[in-house]
C-alpha cells in the first residue's frame, strides 16, 4: 500500500513539475528546443548554414543556386532600393532620419517591440511609417519599391546576427510572441496544414517536386527574389502564398497576425546572420 | 517515424471524417472543387434538400464564424457563391450538390478552429 502511495505521490509531483515546466517555457527555451529539433534531425548541417534553407538538402539545387548568385537576379532591385533610400523626400527628410544608425546595418533588429504603441513593428512597416511621417504615400506591402528599399537595408546588414528582443518587463510583448508561436503551429485551411507541417516536420520531406526548407533560418534571406514571382517579394507576401497554398484565407500583409508570426519566426533564428536579399526557386 | 505520424494522422482523420459524412449522404466528396464541376447534374426531386436558401444562409453564417476565428477556408466563399448562382439560374442539380458541401466546409473549418485551439501546443518541440 505504501509503495502504491509513493508511486501516486511521485507521479503527481512529476505531473505538477511537468505542467510547471511547460508554463515556464519562455522564448529562449522555445528557441533552443526549435534549434535542437533540427540539429537532431540534420546532425551534419552546421547551425550557421541554416541561412541557406533547403539548399542544405539538395546538392544539385545548391550548385545551381550558387551559380545564380554570381549574377543575382535581385541585383537591379537592390540598386533601385539604394537609390530610393538615398533620395530625399519632398520635405527634405530621408529614411536615414527615421532609423537608428541612419538605417544602415539594422535589419537584424527587426521585427522589434514598440513599447509605446504595444505592437510588433516590422522593417517594412517602419519604412512605410517613415514615408507617411514625411508626407509621402506608403508603398504597396508585398513587392516593388517597398521590397527594394527593404532589400537594400538588409544588404547593408549582411553578416550581422539576428538579435530579436522580447522585453521581459512588458507582458504584451510576450503575449504577441505567444500569438505568433500559436499561429506557426496551428493547422489551417482545407488541407489542414500549419507552418510547422511543412517547415518543421515536413522539412526535407518531398512535397511533389519540392523540398520544404527548415523553419530555422527561413527569415534571414528576405526580401527574396523568387523565380516563381520573377521579382522581389516581402516575407508577408510569402506568408500570404503559404496560407493560400493550404486553402486558408490569407491575412492582410502587415496585419497583426502576420507581424506576430514574424516576431516568433524571426526570434527562432536569433544567432543566425542576415543574408538578404536572397534568391529562391 | 514520429514526425511522419504527426504529419499524416490529422490529414487521415480529416479524410476519414469527410468519407464518413459522405456515407451518411451529407455530401458528394468528389465535388471538392466546385469551379471544376460545371456540368449540370440531374437530381431526382425526392432527393433534393427541401430548403436550399436556408442551407446557403447556414453556410454563410458558418463561413463568417470561421473567419472570425481566423480559420476561413479560401475556397469556401466561392463554393457558396457557386451554389447561390446555380440556385438563381434554376440549376437545381448543382445547387443541391453544392449547398450541403458549403455547409460541410463551414462546419469543418469551425471544427478545425476549435480543435486547433487545444491541440497546437502538442506540435511544439520540447
Amino acid at each position: 500500500m505504501d509503495t502504491m502511495r509513493l508511486i501516486v505521490r511521485n507521479a503527481s509531483a512529476a505531473l505538477v513539475l511537468g505542467f510547471a515546466g511547460l508554463a515556464a517555457a519562455g522564448p529562449e527555451e522555445d528557441r533552443q528546443a526549435f534549434v535542437g529539433y533540427f540539429q537532431q534531425r540534420f546532425a551534419d548541417i552546421p547551425f550557421e548554414n541554416y541561412i541557406d534553407g533547403a539548399y542544405n538538402f539538395d546538392e544539385d539545387a545548391r550548385g545551381q543556386w550558387l551559380d545564380l548568385e554570381d549574377f543575382p537576379p535581385y541585383e537591379f532591385a537592390l540598386e533601385e532600393g539604394e537609390a530610393l533610400f538615398n533620395t530625399p523626400f519632398a520635405n527634405g527628410g530621408s529614411y536615414a532620419d527615421c532609423f537608428e544608425n541612419g538605417g544602415i546595418a539594422i535589419r537584424q533588429n527587426y521585427p522589434k517591440w514598440d513599447r509605446e504603441n504595444g505592437r510588433v513593428v516590422t522593417l517594412e512597416l517602419a519604412i512605410n511609417e517613415c514615408r507617411e511621417s514625411n508626407g509621402e504615400p506608403p508603398y504597396p506591402w508585398q513587392k516593388g519599391e517597398l521590397a527594394a528599399v527593404s532589400a537594400y537595408m538588409a544588404h547593408t546588414s549582411r553578416g550581422e546576427v539576428f538579435v530579436i528582443e522580447i522585453p521581459v518587463d512588458d507582458p504584451r510583448a510576450l503575449a504577441a510572441y505567444e500569438e505568433g508561436k500559436r499561429f506557426f503551429y496551428t493547422r489551417r485551411g482545407q488541407l489542414n496544414m500549419s507552418c510547422a507541417s511543412c517547415h518543421l516536420d515536413g522539412a526535407n520531406v518531398r512535397l511533389r517536386a519540392e523540398l520544404p526548407g527548415p523553419g530555422l533560418g527561413q527569415v534571414t534571406h528576405f526580401p527574396v527574389y523568387r523565380a516563381k514571382w520573377q521579382e522581389l517579394g516581402t516575407l508577408h507576401r510569402r506568408y500570404t502564398g503559404c496560407n493560400d497554398q493550404v486553402r486558408a484565407t490569407p491575412f492582410p500583409s502587415q496585419s497583426k497576425e502576420y507581424r506576430r508570426l514574424e516576431y516568433f519566426h524571426t526570434y527562432m533564428s536569433n544567432g543566425l546572420a542576415v543574408n538578404g536579399p536572397g534568391s529562391r526557386k | 517515424m514520429t514526425s511522419l505520424l504527426r504529419f499524416c494522422l490529422p490529414a487521415v482523420a480529416c479524410a476519414g471524417l469527410l468519407i464518413a459524412c459522405s456515407k451518411q449522404g451529407a455530401i458528394d466528396t468528389a465535388a471538392l472543387s466546385p469551379a471544376d464541376e460545371s456540368a449540370p447534374v440531374a437530381v431526382p426531386a425526392a432527393d433534393m434538400p427541401a430548403d436550399l436558401p436556408a442551407l446557403l444562409e447556414q453556410a454563410e453564417a458558418l463561413r463568417q464564424q470561421a473567419a472570425d476565428l481566423g480559420h476561413e477556408w479560401s475556397n469556401h466563399a466561392a463554393t457558396i457563391t457557386a451554389a447561390r448562382e446555380a440556385l438563381d439560374a434554376g440549376n437545381s442539380g448543382d445547387a443541391a450538390r453544392l449547398a450541403p458541401l458549403a455547409v460541410l466546409m463551414g462546419e469543418q473549418s469551425v471544427l478545425q478552429a476549435r480543435t486547433e485551439a487545444g491541440r497546437w501546443r502538442a506540435a511544439v518541440p520540447q
